[in-house]
Parts: structure tokens; C-alpha cells; sequence
């Protein structure tokens, strides 16, 4: 094959992998993208019921309910609204009240969530993004308030992150 | 200047390093020229670049140095978490060390971590069976279930309250266990058991008056007033609640007259006619409460305890 | 004391890493340089025996539980058993960023000692070593030293987060810093041969083993980390695509396309430019990932505006190597050379489709990664990507990479063979359609996708089988059996990953349910009792530990546990296993709750996770197979290019 020809192959399998790619990569992103809703937006401008979101604030204190069978329901807020949430699943080790989580799911058109996944990612100064920015803005966030019960140091010492190691 | 000392000592054997190749070769010149070059480059640069953030002056703290330090200072001027330190310190030297666990235990009861306390208590328990371990790990276990006396809490009491019936707080809880099961009688003979035991002057002795008069004086709910609803019908008739009322506390009178060793029964209707307005009627039931009661000094104490809580709204109102 | 001298000995490394990019440069110079040469590797020593010497006093700081470094007291306890102690001397942030820099300067003395054969490409791509060296020394000495001091010290430390105290975890970490650090030599081999002039065949082959071995501790790095999710995390997952594992998961596509690319280049000089590029890309990724995981712009984009240090200077780091490298490659990529022409069914035609589908896959995975934080970054929506995105756009590019695959070993190089090819592995190729019904039949209502991605992980192991049949006398008789071997076992390796990943992805429903003693839940026909909950602590956790009948106990008992770490005031779960040919079924226990009745129950959880083992032994496999190119490369004393001109046609058909 002459070089020109080769070249041109080459370009031509490029472009349609390429090309492949990048289409499959937009329709997957338009699918699979999640929004995320804290309390507060919720309770200005909720999302339709049955679609797919991610809601995230603090857990209220003296809100968790667990029911016999297993599960767990509890509310979050972020000082702006709050939302009841149903989990059928097993709840992180690290959820607590007065902890940030993050749940994804759908609303009910009662306005209950039935969440599918709670994330309390497993760090325990872990704030959850989403979560950390609406807190921030609703003006409930404290730097410290990933406090380390315990045997915590003298005042002003914040263990460093720890993180999954990679 | 031992560290510096130090530092010089290992630059210099890099810098070595560095120059052999140029030194062995034997070229005059610029090789050699770079090998001078080098050695006060690679001392005093790597201690430039050490001291951009070095502290040479501030020294390492292992923890055996500071573990010996808490050891050999006088407890009372050390900070509570310098004695948590100490404590566990001498837990790790010796794990079976008593007194260390239930210091330990009581203070991490204190500051929030039951949990663990628990944990220590029950290891201290293990070693030795202490009525004031068995009462502060019930006490621990009580205030992780948010005040709740669990079984295993009231076990605990229970065993406590049996090798010393003496201690007021086993002797507390374990009639809070069976007040909370409407066992309303058994708690009653228990405080009252305690009340006598204690001196008069022991503040336990007035605080556990005072909490068991006012549960033993509320309405009975919940379980123990099981069987068909009484006043079904008189609801259903659309009788006023001030009426409904005073029929409640009219049959509780006639079932003391019945039943008159039921203490807690007194206090309550003490305490309902005294809500109704009925002092003289409230007073009256305490009184006769007194005599039916006369030989039961923790009986006496808690009617007497009533008696305070009612002069005590008098002077209020 | 000990800190401090910590601090000096990183200082040191620093100086010698400047010192050997001048050094060794000069030493490329001609010949009369050999003094600069020696010098070169000397400094390299240096850094490498500073940087290790500050390891371990790091280690001793951390046996001695001296909380007068911040780094120790942020991350151990005085009662962590001693392992983990010594573990979490690279578990954290600034300790892991000192075994990158000890890793950086081991590979730079071994490429003084063990480098390209050519004197020029060594003493080059040992200074370039020298400048990623400095980079990483400077931040580590500047911006994130792991010997900085606290006062007043604390009594206690930080336990380390206790589900990172496994045993797993004191391995993961090195192993995965041998794989992205390793790649760095690919980079500078890569830069230096772009400096001078070399030709693409002669670079690639120099390029090439370092990559392979890099690339076989990275994914060892990166399988040992899917294990310990799997088991450590409580729910059975073991790929998350979160964008920690991303990170790892880019540079790893891009070294697969390298060590297979780089192949093409050696034999036959085809694509020398794009194996160059690869080599400094996947070095380039890896920096990227660390800033990533590092900077905190995971956990928020905000987190890591408020504290921008670390993250900044990783960006600076990343900005360097990238301009120098790109622009290196900008003005002579044109010196690489033109490789011989081929046809489109040829061996080098099927590798550049790998690489092509490898490459955007790892592009497919970077967009998914970066694209909420650049979203966020400008004031746009919050969105999460997760993996339904990864698995729809990700997935299918790896399948048709591994569809591919097993076809590549059985065509000629140069020639169009693909009829040859096709009869050769009818036996194979009539298995996909026998395998796909097969599976959907096993696991009933298994996703299309997954039916699909298990029937070519069957295709690649016959493909795989049949590759050893076919080519491993003659390999044998050329004394090259190693590298048939190693090729025929990575790409089982491959087939057996789809396989046990399509067989996860077709599981029975995961069960979560309260259990008290002496009640069951049944799943994947098996049922599990709960026998009894009783007390198991350990030196720095207390434990629930379950008891679990398998079948009444015929099928053997299971013990998983909950902990609670009271120094991290963390609850973690240790998952029980009871592994089989079918697949392991797997018990988590969870937290106690108060029935009605005054019994309690314990939150219970309970899977079958299918042929789960086929993951497992897909990435040993895979290491192995790498293992075994590696040795049989450096055995073989071949000529590095293979010269049978006269075996082929010159430009017909």
C-alpha cells in the first residue's frame, strides 16, 4: 500500500473511533447524569417525582427511625428545608446523625425520597461535595465540623485527611 | 550541634561522592574544577534547602519519654487528658491493673464514650466482682441507650444491688427498670427499701425521694392498665373532660379502699386531687397513706417527699 | 532529632536530584565524559539512599509513636499493632508522597545502571529522571513534608482510618506507586530520545520493558485495591469508578496501549510517533491522577480553593512535564522515523485498533472524571457522573478492544491475513455463540450487556488456549517460549476479567435484612442461620462477631464482624467469605436493633457474588503474564530488531 493510501487509513479508523467515542460518551453523560438538589432547592423548585437526583445536607438529630426489618428512615436538612428520606438498604458504617450524607434516588409525589444509595464516603472528615457547597451557602457550614471526637488534640490540631490510598 | 555535626558528615560523604569520578579519572581541567565546585555546593545547598522550614532546636517526643513523664508527675497537677494518658499507659503495662480500669472507665463515662467505658468495666468485672463496677458499667449502659435500662444494665444493678444493697444508684435504677415495666409496686418496695438504708443527710437519700414520689404519683399508662377501656362509654356519651376526669380518680379511690397496700396508688391520687384543685382531698390521701404505711420508713420518706413537692407548688402558685 | 535529620536527608535527595539533571547531561555530551556519567549515577545513588534513609526513620517515627510530627500524629495511635504503625508510614497524604520520591529516584538509578544500551539515551534520560525528580523533591520538601513538626505535641494520635488496616493495604499502596511512578522512565526515555534524535524503532525498544514492568505493578497495584474493596467495604463492590480508581484506571488503559503499541514500533517501526506520545502521556496521566486524589479537588472543588498549596504545586508539576514534553515532541517527532507499510488486516493494524479503542476509553474515562468538577469549577450545575455513565460509554470500547484481542497473536506482521487467521481459530469463534446462550441461560435475566461481555471473555481464553497451541513449539524451538507463554496468559487474563465481571453484574439480588438468632434468609439456593452475636475484641477495636450457619451448618459456618475503633470512633465490618467454584457468598453484619418483643435483631446482609474468582485469577493472569514478557524479554538476547525483510513481499497485494 502506498503511504498516502495508509495514512489515509489510518485517519479514517481514527475518526470513526473517535467519533464513536465521543457519541457514545454524550448519550451515556445525557443519561447518567445526575443533578444534585439540597433541601433548600427542593423545597423552592422540586424536581419532577420518579426522576433520578441526588440529594445531600446534614442528618437531623433525633430523626433516624429504624424500622425492625431493616432499613432505615431519617431526614436531612441544610437549615433551608428538609427531606425525608427512605432507605431499604444497609446504612454506611460511618452514617450518624448530625453527619453529611449524600442519597441518591427518586421522590415520591408525596415529596418523600426513596433513595437507592446513601454515601457517607468512608473518611471521616469526609464532607461530601454537594453536600459541603449547599451547607456553605446556606450558611450552616463550620470548618470544623468534621470535629474528631475522642482523642482529639489540643486546640487547633485537625488530623490531616486520610484517604483511600492510590 | 550534634545534629549539625551530623548533617556536615553526611553532605560531606555525598559530596565525595560526587567528586570520585572526576577525582579518579585524573583529567585536569574542568573536571577537576567541577568536582571543587561540587562539594560546597551539595553542603551548603542541602542545608539551605533543610533550612527553608527546619526546626533543628526542637526535639522528638517518642512516646515512652512522655508516657515516663505522666508517670513520674504528681496525678493532681497533670490535665484530665494527660491522666486519660497515664491511665492507659498503665492499662498497657498491666492490662489486669483494676483501679487503672475503673479510673479509666468512669472517666471516659464522663467525657462521652460509654462505649468503650463499658468495655473496661467489664474487664475490670472479669478480675474482680465490685458492686461500684457493676453499678458504673449499668450507669454507662443507661446513658448509651439514651436512659433506657436495658436487660444487660439491670443485670448489672441487680448484682450490684445484691452484694451491697447500700449503694443508692443500683438501687435507683433497678426500681427505674421495673417502674419502666409498670411493675409500679416492685419499684415502690425497692426505693423505698433504699431510702430507709440511707442516712438522713445523704443528698442521694432526698433526690431519690423526691424522683420516685413523682413517677410513683403519675397516671398509670401503657402497660399494666391492660384490659377493655373503662369509660369507653361515658367518652362515647360526650361527657365533659373535667367529668371524665373526676371519675377516673373517683374509682382509683374506691379500688384503694380494696387494695389499700398499693403506695404507688396513693401518691397518685394524692397527686390527681391535688391537680384537681382538692388540697384537702390530696392532703387527706397522703395522711391516710401515712398511717397504712406507718411501719415503712422508705414508704414514710417518699409520702413525705410528696408532702415537700406540694408545699414546695403552694409557695409557688 | 530524628525528624529533623528526616528533613535534612530530604533536603539532600533534593540537591542531588538538581545535581544529576546537569551532571548527567554533560555526561551525554561524547566520548571524555565518563566522569560526568559516573557522576550522574552517583547523584542518583545519593538521591536514592537519602530519600530511603528518611523512609525509615520515617518507619522508626512511627514505631516510636513521636507525635511531635504532625504527619505521625495525624495518622497512628500508640496501640495499632505494629504493622499497620509501620503501614501508615505511606498511608497518608505526605508519606505516600515520600514513597513517590523514593520510587522516582530508585527508577532513575535504575536507569543509570540498567538504562537504554546507548550511552547518549541513558545519560539523557537519567537527567530528565533527575528533572521529574526535582519536581517532586521540591514538593515534598516545601509544600508537603511528612517530617513537619506540631506544638504543642499531642498525647494521642489520630488512629489511621481503621478500614485502611488491613493487611492488603500495606501493600497496595507500593505496589500501585511502583506502576505510576515506573511509568516516569518511560517518559524520560522517551524525552531524552526525542532530544537526540533516536529512531523510533531503537527508542521503542528501549522504552518498552520499563513500561511493561511499570505497567504489570499497576495493575497488581490496582487488582490488590479492587480485592480490598470488595471485602473491605462491606457490599461486595470492587469498581466504583470513582474517581480515585479512575485515576489509576487512565494511566493503566494508556500503558496497555504502550507496552502493545511500543511492540508494533520495535518490529516494525509502525506508529513510532504515537508510542512516543503514549510514553509521555501515561506518566503525564499519572501526575494528574495524584493531583486528583491529592489536592483535595475530589472531596470539593471548594475544599481545594480554601487550601490550595498542595494542589497547586502539583499543577505546576503537572504544567512542567507536560509543556516539556509536548514540546519536545512537537519540534521532533519528525527524527522518529517512518515505519514500513502495512495492510489493514495486519498484526500492526489490530494493535493500532487496540490502541485506538484503549486511548478513547481512557479519553471516555477522563471526560466522565473531570467533567463535574470543570462544571462546578465554573459556576455551572452540581452533577455527579457515576457508573451508569462509565458502564455505558467505558464498557463497550473495552469489548470491542478484547473482541479483538485474541485475533491479533494469529495474524502476520505486515501482511493481511485474516482469512488464515479465521481458520486457524474456527474452534473459538464457534464457542462465542455456545458461551453467550450458555450464560444467559446460568444466570437468568442477566443484562444483554453482560451476556454479550461473558461470551468474549470465553472467546479470549479459548483465543488465548489457542495461541499456546499454535505458537509455543516454535516459540520453544526459538527459545522465545517465555514471551508466547506471557502473551497467551495476560490475555486469558483479560478474558477472564469480562467473564467474572459479566458474571458479578448477573448476581441474584444483594439481601439486607434484620436477623435475630436463630432466624434465616435464604440466597442463590443456599440458606443462612443466624446462630448467636458474641463479644470479639481485638487490641484496638472492640467486635460483634456473628455466628452464621451455612444450610443448618452442613454448608459450614460463617463468621463475619462489625468493629468499632474507639480511637477513630469509626465502625467498620469485617465480611465473612466462604468461597466455591460457583462463587463466594458473602455476610456482613451491621448494627443491633430492639424488636417489639424485646429480642434484637442484626442488620444482616447477604450476596452470591458468581464466579467472582475469574476476577481474581484474570489479574493474576495478567501480572504473571507481564512478569513472564519482562523476564523472557531481558533473557532473550535477540537483536532488538527483528530483521527477516526477506520473509516478506515487499509492498504487494
Amino acid at each position: 500500500m502506498r503511504k498516502a493510501q495508509r495514512r489515509l487509513w489510518i485517519t479514517l479508523a481514527a475518526g470513526v473511533v473517535l467519533v464513536g467515542a465521543a457519541a457514545l460518551a454524550m448519550t451515556a453523560m445525557r443519561d447518567a447524569m445526575v443533578f444534585f438538589y439540597s433541601p433548600a432547592m427542593v423545597a423552592e423548585n422540586p424536581p419532577q417525582p420518579g426522576q433520578r437526583v441526588r440529594v445531600g445536607g446534614l442528618v437531623l438529630d433525633g430523626s433516624v427511625e429504624r424500622p425492625a426489618r431493616g432499613g432505615a428512615n431519617f431526614t436531612i436538612t441544610d437549615g433551608g428545608g428538609e427531606i425525608r428520606i427512605s432507605y431499604d438498604g444497609s446504612l454506611p458504617d460511618l452514617f450518624r446523625e448530625g453527619q453529611g450524607i449524600v442519597a441518591e434516588g427518586v421522590f415520591d409525589p408525596e415529596g418523600r425520597f426513596a433513595a437507592d444509595t446513601v454515601l457517607a464516603k468512608h473518611d471521616e472528615t469526609y464532607m461530601p461535595p454537594e453536600v459541603a457547597a449547599a451547607l456553605r451557602e446556606s450558611g450552616m457550614w463550620h470548618e470544623e465540623a468534621g470535629d474528631h471526637e475522642g482523642y482529639g488534640g489540643p486546640e487547633g490540631y485537625r488530623p490531616a485527611e486520610t484517604e483511600r490510598p492510590s | 550541634m550534634v545534629f549539625i555535626v551530623l548533617t556536615a558528615v553526611i553532605g560531606a560523604v555525598a559530596a565525595w561522592r560526587l567528586a570520585m569520578p572526576f577525582l579518579k579519572t585524573g583529567q585536569a581541567g574542568a573536571g577537576r574544577l567541577a568536582s571543587l565546585v561540587m562539594v560546597p555546593v551539595v553542603l551548603l545547598g542541602a542545608l539551605g534547602f533543610y533550612f527553608v522550614n527546619g526546626e533543628p532546636e526542637t526535639p522528638g517526643a517518642p512516646y515512652a519519654e512522655v508516657a515516663q513523664r505522666l508517670a513520674d508527675t504528681n496525678p493532681e497537677e497533670l490535665t484530665s487528658e494527660e491522666q486519660e494518658a497515664r491511665l492507659r499507659a498503665i492499662l498497657r503495662e498491666n492490662p489486669e491493673d483494676v483501679q487503672a480500669l475503673t479510673l479509666l472507665g468512669r472517666f471516659l463515662s464522663r467525657t462521652e464514650r460509654e462505649l468503650e467505658a463499658v468495655t473496661l468495666f467489664t474487664r475490670a468485672l472479669q478480675i474482680e466482682e465490685d458492686p461500684r463496677i457493676l453499678s458504673d458499667m449499668g450507669q454507662a449502659l443507661v446513658v448509651l441507650n439514651n436512659g433506657q435500662v436495658t436487660p444487660e444494665a439491670e443485670r448489672a444493678f441487680e448484682a450490684a444491688n445484691a452484694l451491697d444493697p447500700s449503694l443508692p444508684e443500683p438501687a435507683f435504677f433497678l426500681g427505674s427498670a421495673y417502674y419502666a415495666r409498670g411493675e409500679r409496686n416492685e419499684a415502690a418496695a425497692v426505693w423505698s427499701d433504699i431510702i430507709m438504708r440511707l442516712d438522713d443527710g445523704d443528698p442521694f437519700r432526698a433526690a431519690i425521694a423526691a424522683r420516685a414520689a413523682d413517677l410513683l404519683s403519675r397516671p398509670q399508662g401503657g402497660p399494666g392498665s391492660a384490659g377493655a377501656a373503662p369509660f369507653a362509654d361515658a367518652i362515647a356519651a360526650g361527657v365533659a373532660p373535667e367529668d371524665l376526669a373526676e371519675m377516673m380518680v373517683s374509682r382509683l379511690e374506691a379500688r384503694l379502699e380494696d387494695d389499700p397496700d398499693d403506695l404507688s396508688g396513693w401518691l397518685t391520687l394524692a397527686r390527681a386531687r391535688w391537680t384537681q384543685g382538692q388540697t384537702e382531698a390530696g392532703l387527706e390521701a397522703l395522711e391516710r397513706a401515712r398511717s397504712r404505711f406507718e411501719d415503712n420508713a422508705g414508704a414514710l420518706a417518699l409520702i413525705s417527699a410528696m408532702r415537700t413537692a406540694f408545699s414546695v407548688e403552694e409557695s409557688e402558685q | 532529632m530524628i525528624a529533623e535529620l528526616g528533613r535534612y536527608l530530604i533536603a539532600l535527595a533534593l540537591l542531588a536530584s538538581l545535581v544529576q539533571i546537569f551532571v548527567a547531561w554533560r555526561g551525554a555530551g561524547g566520548v571524555g565524559r565518563t566522569a560526568y556519567v559516573k557522576a550522574g549515577q552517583a547523584a542518583s545513588e545519593i538521591a536514592v539512599l537519602a530519600a530511603g534513609a528518611a523512609m525509615i526513620l520515617l518507619i522508626a517515627s512511627f514505631l516510636r509513636s513521636d507525635f511531635s510530627i504532625a504527619y505521625v500524629a495525624a495518622n497512628s495511635s500508640v496501640d495499632k499493632p505494629l504493622a499497620y504503625k509501620i503501614a501508615a508510614s505511606w498511608g497518608g497524604h505526605e508519606g505516600s508522597m515520600l514513597l513517590w520520591c523514593l520510587l522516582l529516584a530508585v527508577f532513575g538509578y535504575g536507569l543509570a545502571r540498567f538504562g537504554p544500551k546507548d550511552d547518549g539515551l541513558r545519560s539523557r534520560a537519567v537527567s530528565f529522571q533527575g528533572l521529574l525528580q526535582t519536581l517532586f523533591f521540591g514538593f515534598l520538601a516545601f509544600a508537603s513534608n511528612p517530617f513537619e513538626r506540631l506544638s504543642p505535641v499531642p498525647l494521642q494520635g489520630a488512629e489511621l482510618n481503621p478500614i485502611l488496616q488491613d493487611p492488603l493495604l500495606v501493600i497496595h499502596p507500593p505496589m500501585l506507586y511502583v506502576g505510576y511512578v515506573g511509568l516516569s522512565t518511560a517518559f524520560a526515555i522517551a524525552a531524552a530520545g526525542l532530544m537526540q534524535k533516536t529512531p523510533g524503532r531503537a527508542l521503542a525498544a528501549a522504552i518498552r520493558p520499563w513500561a511493561l514492568g511499570a505497567w504489570t505493578a499497576l495493575t497488581a497495584g490496582i487488582a490488590l485495591g479492587a480485592f480490598w474493596a470488595y471485602y473491605e467495604l462491606g457490599w461486595g463492590g470492587w469498581w466504583f469508578w470513582d474517581p480515585v480508581e479512575n485515576a489509576s484506571f487512565m494511566p493503566w488503559l494508556l500503558g496497555a496501549a504502550l507496552i502493545h503499541s511500543s511492540i508494533a514500533t520495535e518490529k516494525r517501526g509502525a506508529f513510532p510517533g504515537w508510542t512516543v506520545f503514549l510514553a509521555l502521556l501515561a506518566y503525564i496521566l499519572s501526575i494528574l491522577g495524584a493531583f486528583l486524589v491529592r489536592s483535595g479537588v475530589i472531596t470539593s472543588v471548594h475544599a481545594f480553593a480554601l487550601d490550595p498549596e498542595r494542589g497547586v504545586w502539583i499543577l505546576g508539576m503537572l504544567g512542567v512535564s507536560s509543556v516539556a514534553g509536548f514540546l519536545l515532541f512537537a519540534l521532533r517527532a519528525g527524527s522518529l522515523g517512518e515505519g514500513d507499510g502495512f495492510e489493514p488486516t495486519s498484526k500492526e493494524a489490530l494493535i493500532g485498533a487496540n490502541n485506538l479503542l484503549l486511548a478513547a476509553t481512557s479519553g471516555v474515562v477522563l471526560v466522565g472524571t473531570l467533567y463535574p468538577m470543570l462544571l462546578e469549577m465554573m459556576g455551572g450545575a452540581t452533577i455527579s457522573v457515576g457508573a451508569p455513565y462509565f458502564n455505558a460509554a467505558a464498557t463497550p470500547l473495552l469489548l470491542i478492544a478484547a473482541l479483538l484481542m485474541p485475533v491479533a497473536p494469529f495474524l502476520p506482521w505486515s501482511n493481511g491475513g485474516l482469512k488464515n487467521a479465521v481458520s486457524q481459530m474456527r474452534a473459538a469463534l464457534m464457542l462465542i455463540p455456545v458461551a453467550a446462550v450458555i450464560i444467559a441461560l446460568l444466570f437468568a435475566g442477566a443484562s444483554p450487556l453482560a451476556v454479550v461481555g461473558g461470551a468474549i471473555g470465553v472467546w479470549a481464553i479459548s483465543g488465548a488456549v489457542m495461541d499456546l497451541g499454535q505458537f509455543l513449539p516454535v516459540a520453544m524451538a526459538r527459545g522465545q517460549k517465555l514471551l508466547v507463554i506471557g502473551r497467551a496468559m495476560a490475555h486469558a487474563g483479560v478474558g477472564f476479567i469480562a467473564l467474572g465481571a459479566a458474571a458479578d453484574a448477573s448476581r441474584p439480588p444483594d439481601q439486607n435484612i434484620a436477623l435475630a438468632p436463630g432466624e434465616s434468609v435464604a440466597i442463590a439456593g443456599r440458606e443462612l442461620t443466624l446462630d448467636g452475636v458474641r463479644r470479639a475484641d481485638g487490641p484496638n477495636y472492640m467486635a460483634d462477631r456473628a455466628r452464621i450457619l451455612v444450610d443448618g451448618g452442613e454448608g459450614g459456618v460463617m463468621s463475619p464482624e462489625r468493629r468499632f475503633y474507639a480511637g477513630a470512633n469509626q465502625t467498620t465490618r469485617e465480611v465473612a467469605l466462604k468461597s466455591s467454584i460457583a462463587g463466594d457468598l458473602y455476610v456482613s453484619v451491621g448494627e443491633a436493633r430492639l424488636r417489639q418483643d424485646g429480642s434484637t435483631a442484626f442488620e444482616t446482609r447477604v450476596a452470591f457474588h458468581p464466579l467472582i474468582w475469574s476476577l481474581s485469577l484474570g489479574a493474576i493472569f495478567i501480572v504473571l503474564g507481564g512478569g513472564l514478557s519482562l523476564t523472557g524479554r531481558m533473557r532473550a538476547h535477540a537483536p532488538l530488531v527483528e530483521r527477516d525483510a526477506s520473509a516478506r513481499p515487499a509492498e504487494a497485494v
